[in-house]
């Protein structure tokens, strides 16, 4: 474990220092100068979504105030060409906030395969399958890039649902509420695994009136209450909502039209489906409800991700993959394996952009280079598509797959003959046919 | 080994989700206080006068670069700020840009924030006035009074398309108008329409030099007003040709250029003048129009010196004297700015530099 930890963190430090793409992390320093002066999150514009990742925004203020890092960005105007393309942006972070702010995601990322560790060696009593777990956590690439490249704050979702779930198994229900309302208050996606948890409570205890379901429904109350409190006294509740409301409320042109319908009907839909995976749960015989609880909240998470997502928000059921792949079946491996290299290449889609470090601060690449380099990302190659869309096909594909196989591999595993099924129909068809 | 709450030895392995559950809510409730506790006094800074130079004082919560900039020629921080807003009447400006996910940026959610903007900029004093209480404020002399307009219209309280309308007289009194959102002048605009008038930038500016084509500024216009006071805004739209402006009309182009326009261009008119801050509502805009405002930058006001570093705690500095010194911490990424006007007092003694006053009374930090 000791050389993992070297390797992540050494990884970790070497990418955070080096590369980043500025775009999501001068939002970050956009949020932290609102915060610091007096605006809070919601009275300016700046800051988009619910308030926990704003909070430990804030935590993160002063951590970097006490250690000295006292400029956050530059504007450099040899780039301001690029913001006449879709939302980049010349403003680039500084190397010691980008450092800083990875080792923030390190914390976030470590904690999150302690929790790996925790649930493998929980039910498998195998202290090397855990480390291997933690291992594959920790210096996953795709969770890496995640946060120290693409600066996205999604580990930190991923670790607050892990925890609620384990803090569930460890009867531990009042924390664990806490961590789902905190959970759902930073990035929304674990709001489907509400379900899931109900009908834990529910097979555990028996009958809705249990006292685990009440304690979880009060931490779950009590996080929402305190941590939207702020919002509620000051007016701006709506504002803390325009991740959702403006993704449904806003569209141009015809990809985000086609986004925002697709989407207005996919979530509903996945909520319903998420309700029948509860109510399978329910029904489902089981000597080991803990384990069996575990592997749902895996399916859970894979039809949230029927709708196809980018790499970070997928981040979310990497952990509870893994834990499977080495809890429940192994063949999950191969969607594991598939979801580390898709998420990889499509977190680098905008190399260009997360070069901006070394060649605006670092003078390691020439500006002509990067203009190349530029050029050749956004130059129109193949029926109107550049070199970035390609590069993020060719990463979204196999992070899809990865989706795709997991929930094979999760049918054939309920005893679902899913080649069978497929080899007869065809044979039906041919018989048909002939 | 240590002991848990029950008396038993504690188990690390076993207590581990539970303590990464009482960090993870640390972190979060203590940055929740952080973010309702933060405010513009975490900050202050004052001069005082020396002779030739201005001495400094500046008091930082955390670390940020700083910048004093002494200038001269300023037209100080204006003593009412006004921002016309009536959603009754015509407004010619579009939404601006808004990232995924984020609110719409209209033009009410724009005059909601600038408020706020101004307010960490050391002015607390800002009114909304809709079409009817504009007649009103117009209706009297502009001195030392300030005006932001983002609705790319004029409504016909103020405006009726000629020089003797009451806007073009209070400027000309002494008033300053910021500008968004279209071409200034252009539009005329009443309850129900707008109207097109024709040669109406000419009324402000002298000619006819703004268009509606969308422009970018990709260079720099006055490196040193940029450098000093962190410029974001690079989109020149709505802004005027300089070169168009009648050569004995005074008038300063700072922030990013195509050669021709700039993001921020002040205009004199008559004792008074016009801010134009080009483009379309954005974030940095607005950022940038805060600036102006509580800096009293005008057509002619020059940087006479700037002193860079950083803060943490409280630090003294000295720079050149000019009429003020705007303090600004954080760079591109602004926590806090603040402006001073250097007051020589004139003793019966007759020392000239006997002293010199902090920024207005109502200053939120003195």
């Amino acid at each position: 474990m000791a050389l993992t930890l070297l390797v992540g963190i050494a990884l970790r430090v070497v990418i955070g220092i080096t590369l980043e793409y500025n775009n999501d992390v001068t939002a970050w320093t956009n949020t932290l100068a609102n915060i610091e002066s007096g605006n809070g999150l919601y009275n300016v514009a700046g800051y988009y979504y619910p308030p926990v990742w704003g909070y430990i925004l804030a935590s993160f203020s002063e951590v970097i105030g006490f250690l000295g890092i006292d400029q956050w960005s530059e504007i450099f105007t040899e780039i301001l060409f690029v913001q006449d393309y879709n939302s980049e942006d010349a403003m680039v972070s500084t190397p010691v906030f980008n450092l800083a702010l990875t080792v923030m995601y390190m914390f976030a990322d470590l904690l999150g395969a302690l929790a790996v560790y925790w649930l493998i060696n929980h039910f498998t009593e195998d202290t090397v399958k855990a480390k291997i777990g933690f291992a594959v956590y920790f210096i996953g690439l795709n969770i890496i890039l995640v946060g120290a490249l693409g600066g996205m704050f999604d580990s930190f979702s991923a670790l607050m649902t892990l925890l609620c779930i384990i803090l569930l198994i460890k009867r531990n229900d009042f924390l664990s509420g806490v961590m789902f309302s905190m959970a759902v208050l930073l990035k929304l996606f674990p709001v489907f695994i509400f379900f899931i948890v109900v009908a834990y409570l529910l097979k555990k205890e028996g009958g809705f009136i249990n006292r685990r379901l009440a304690l979880w429904a009060a931490g779950a109350g009590l996080a929402l209450l305190v941590l939207y409190l702020p919002q509620i006294l000051e007016g701006n509740l709506m504002d803390s909502l325009s991740f959702i409301t403006a993704r449904a409320g806003n569209a141009e042109g015809t990809g985000n039209i086609l986004l925002k319908y697709s989407s207005m009907l996919i979530y509903p839909v996945i909520a319903i489906l998420e309700v029948f995976v509860a109510y399978r749960f329910l029904k489902r015989d089981t000597y080991d409800i803990d384990r069996t609880f575990v592997w749902f909240v895996l399916i859970s998470l894979a039809v949230v991700f029927i709708y196809p997502s980018t790499p970070q928000y997928i981040l979310l059921m990497m952990p509870f993959l893994i834990v499977a792949a080495f809890v429940h079946e192994s063949r999950l491996t191969r969607p594991l394996l598939l979801l580390i290299i898709g998420g990889a290449i499509f977190q680098t889609s905008s190399l260009p952009f997360d070069l901006l470090s070394i060649t605006m601060f670092w003078d390691a690449m020439s500006l002509d280079a990067w203009n190349s380099l530029y050029d050749l990302f956004y130059s129109p190659l193949l029926g109107g598509f550049n070199l970035m869309n390609i590069w993020s096909v060719v990463g979204a594909i196999p992070q899809y797959l990865s989706v795709l196989m997991t929930l094979w591999i999760i049918l054939e595993h309920g005893g679902i003959d899913l080649r069978g099924k497929i080899r007869k129909a065809v044979g039906r068809e041919t018989a048909a046919a002939e | 080994m240590p002991k848990g709450w029950n008396g038993e030895p504690m188990n690390l392995r076993q207590s581990f989700p539970a303590i990464a559950a009482v960090i993870i809510i640390a972190v979060v409730l203590a940055g929740e206080v952080i973010t309702v506790t933060d405010s513009h006094s975490d900050f202050s800074s004052s001069i005082s006068l020396q002779g030739d130079t201005v001495e400094f004082t500046i008091d930082s919560k955390g670390s940020h670069i700083y910048d004093a900039v002494s200038l001269r020629n300023t037209l100080g921080t204006p003593e009412s700020v006004s921002v016309y807003y009536d959603p009754d009447y015509f407004s010619t400006s579009g939404d601006g840009h808004a990232s995924t996910g984020a609110r719409a940026l209209d033009e009410g959610y724009y005059v909601e924030q600038i408020p706020d903007t101004l307010m960490v900029r050391g002015i607390n004093h800002v009114e909304t006035v809709d079409a009817e209480g504009l007649g009103r404020l117009m209706s009297s002399d502009g001195s030392g009074r300030a005006v932001i307009m983002i609705s790319g219209s004029i409504p016909d309280t103020v405006y009726d398309g000629t020089s003797d309308s009451p806007i073009l007289k209070w400027i000309r009194s002494g008033g300053r108008l910021y500008w968004a959102g279209d071409v200034l002048g252009k539009y005329l605009a009443h309850r129900d329409a707008a109207e097109e008038v024709g040669d109406g930038t000419a009324l402000f500016l002298g000619s006819d030099c703004i268009d509606s084509e969308k422009r970018m500024g990709y260079s720099v216009s006055r490196d040193d007003f940029r450098d000093s006071l962190y410029i974001l805004n690079n989109d020149i739209s709505y802004a005027p040709d300089v070169s168009m402006i009648p050569s004995d009309t005074g008038f300063l182009a700072i922030g990013y250029t195509d050669g021709i326009r700039s993001s921020l261009t002040f205009v004199e008119c008559g004792e008074g003048m016009v801010c134009i801050m080009g483009g379309d509502y954005s974030i940095r805009q607005r950022i940038d129009m805060g600036m102006m405002v509580a800096s009293g930058i005008g057509p002619d006001t020059e940087i006479v010196e700037t002193v860079h570093g950083t803060v943490s705690g409280k630090i003294t500095g000295s720079i050149a004297a000019g009429d003020s010194v705007y303090i600004t911490l954080g760079g591109f990424d602004s926590v806090y700015s603040e402006n001073h006007e250097v007051v020589r007092c004139s003793s019966t003694t007759g020392d000239s530099s006997a002293g010199a006053w902090p920024s207005r009374s109502w200053s939120a930090s003195p």
